[in-house]
């Protein structure tokens, strides 16, 4: 049983407003795999999520990113934990300011994860155990102009 | 100096607190809890008069002579209210006890030297501006919103019922309007350039007119006078809010009113009969629960949202901007803006499709609960599974909402065990009382439910059982 993550930070990333990223759930294994479909984004320490992510400044291992709301969510529910095959994959976007503070414009590493079975999370047949990371990608936060 | 020319508002008189002689002695933190438990406003604020008082504001040795900071002081007092006191203070990275003083005014004139400004020690346009990226990076919209409006004395809440960020509005606004002819302003990435934008756009939004009202249908005639007058005495107390009142008015086919009359009362036993209750024209839980489910089946979520805050009366500790409905909302509610290390936010409550899909039980719970982090943060609670545990268990023990079925209490009981035990030590100890008095709730609740139900959730109790409490003394 092993997942791929990937994630990319779109081009229009811009400080403070915002930070698009893309994220792909990759079945890497020979079995199917059970995956939460909603990829419902929140913070590492937190239920109510499948996926969160940690910002570093390149080559280091400090954490930038700061939570900035608290948030009430469900667990994902058994029937939202959809069977991927070999080779398939789960896609989602989300906004990474609208859940992350970051100290300002600059370059850093993002770093993504998947977690199905986290604290409070359904006990699903088949699902994908513990936690899978992306690799760290970089990217390259400009500050927002604004046209006249 | 600043160059805004708005008239100047006056400062809203601290609520009474007791005399503290009057008071038996009580551990602060644990005054402090139980406020937190009971949602009480004054015992809250009265726990927070307990605190240690700040120490006396240097002299005036900064940016500023004492003149100045003299006169910022006496400037920002008349121009802000508390809740933008508390801003300005977070933006001037001092501590956040809403109260401006000297001090306040030599950082705020250190963050304007830091950012190549005049110095005065004065929150105008200019230093607002220099503030704006970082606070729009941690979400805090709302906090903006609030204090621009502030200083300019702009009425973002008598004919709108929200103004909230909307990140796909590629403009600087739009605004739409409530079923109930109230307005709802979405601000685009582009109203959040300068402080100056921001108060154009929302003065330009408050504009757009509402469309006509619908015509008022015949006023019905449910009951007698007397029956009629009693309800009005209970409906007013019951229900207060303007929009509150406004939201009932429409959806019961009346016209657009901001305050009951015998009319309204009509109208409502009219619909309570619609409904299959007893027309006497009261707002009681099981009206409200009704009425609640036809605002948001008109698609009047905020005026449900309304509606509940204003029944249950749900304190905020004057910690709350705003709070609305926001469809792009993916958890059932959030409160925000939360920044590690920044204690005492002011903050909103933003509630999702997802939380409004709920049953009535658990959107009051989910409603309640954000409101408790609204408390939390003014109490400066930072730790995060301390603010959950505590708002699980408000939802649990609360004696002012309805009680959730008990799919929804184990659901609330689950998480509560989970936070519990990622708690600190210190505030395990701190709240050993109010875990004793949840877990009393969790066994009572479980053993009143079928035996089916209490298999189901065995697991769960067990663990609530399981919890050894940690000993030693509270902390200070």
């Amino acid at each position: 049983m092993s997942l791929a993550v990937e994630a990319s930070v779109g081009p229009d990333a811009r400080w403070p407003t915002t930070i698009p990223v893309h994220v792909r759930i990759r079945n890497d294994g020979e079995a199917p795999v059970r995956v939460a479909r909603r990829l419902a984004v929140g913070y590492r320490d937190a239920d109510g999520r499948e996926l969160f992510a940690e910002v570093h400044p390149p080559g280091s291992d400090e954490l930038v990113s700061r939570q900035t709301k608290l948030y009430d969510r469900d667990p994902a529910k058994p029937e939202e934990y959809v069977p991927l095959a070999p080779g398939e994959e789960l896609a989602t976007d989300f906004d990474l300011i609208r859940w992350y503070a970051l100290p300002g414009p600059g370059s850093y590493e993002l770093q993504v994860f998947y977690e199905g079975d986290g604290m409070l999370a359904p006990q699903v047949d088949g699902a994908a155990r513990g936690i899978y990371a992306s690799g760290r990608v970089p990217f390259d936060l400009p500050e927002e102009t604004w046209s006249a | 100096m600043s160059t805004h020319t708005h008239a100047e508002q006056e400062q809203v008189p601290e609520a009474p607190v007791p005399e503290a002689s009057t008071v038996p002695a009580m551990p602060v933190a644990l005054m402090q809890a139980h406020a937190i438990a009971a949602g009480s406003a004054q015992m809250a604020r009265y726990a927070l008069s307990r605190q240690p008082a700040p120490a006396p504001a240097p002299p005036a040795a900064g940016a500023l002579n004492d003149a100045q900071a003299t006169d910022a002081v006496a400037w920002t007092n008349r121009k802000y209210d508390e809740l933008s006191i508390g801003i300005i203070q977070h933006i001037a990275a001092v501590p956040a006890d809403r109260v401006f003083t000297e001090a306040t005014a030599q950082a705020v004139a250190t963050f304007q030297q830091t950012n190549g400004l005049l110095v005065d020690g004065k929150v105008g346009h200019q230093t607002l501006t220099a503030a704006f990226p970082e606070r729009v990076g941690q979400s805090g919209h709302d906090q903006l919103v609030h204090i621009v409006a502030d200083l300019e004395d702009i009425d973002i809440t008598t004919t709108t019922s929200a103004v909230r960020f909307d990140p796909t509005v590629a403009v600087r606004g739009q605004s739409e309007f409530d079923p109930s002819g109230l307005r709802v302003i979405k601000l685009g990435a582009p109203a959040f350039q300068s402080s100056r934008i921001l108060r154009d756009t929302l003065k330009a939004q408050l504009l757009t007119r509402a469309p006509a009202a619908a015509a008022a249908g015949p006023v019905p005639s449910i009951l007698d006078d007397t029956s009629t007058a009693i309800a009005l005495i209970v409906d007013q107390v019951a229900l207060s809010h303007p929009h509150s009142i406004q939201a009932l008015s429409v959806l019961v086919g009346g016209p657009r009113i901001t305050a009951w009359n015998e009319d309204l009362v009509q109208r409502l036993a009219a619909n309570q009969q619609a409904n299959g209750r007893t027309g006497d024209g009261i707002v009681d839980v099981g009206t409200l629960e009704v009425l609640v489910r036809q605002l948001i089946a008109n698609n009047d979520n905020n005026g449900a949202i309304r509606m509940i805050v204003d029944f249950f009366a749900f304190d905020d500790m004057d910690n709350l901007t705003t709070i609305y409905f926001d469809p792009t909302e993916t958890a059932n509610a959030e409160t925000l803006p939360l920044s590690s290390g920044e204690e005492n936010q002011p903050a909103s409550i933003q509630v999702g499709p997802a939380g409004m899909a709920q049953p009535f039980a658990g959107l009051v719970h989910t409603i309640e609960h954000e409101f408790s982090h609204v408390r939390l943060m003014r109490q400066n609670e930072t730790d995060i599974p301390t603010q959950e545990f505590l708002s699980e268990a408000i939802e649990m023990t609360s004696t002012i909402t309805p009680q959730e079925d008990i799919a929804g209490f184990m659901n609330d009981a689950d998480r509560g065990e989970a936070q519990w035990q990622r708690m600190p030590v210190d505030r395990q100890i701190r709240h050993r009382d109010r875990f004793l008095e949840v877990r009393e709730e969790v066994r009572r609740r479980h053993a009143a439910s079928t035996a089916a139900e209490q298999a189901t959730n065995q697991a769960i109790v067990d663990r609530w059982n399981n919890v050894v409490l940690p000993a030693g003394p509270p902390g200070p």
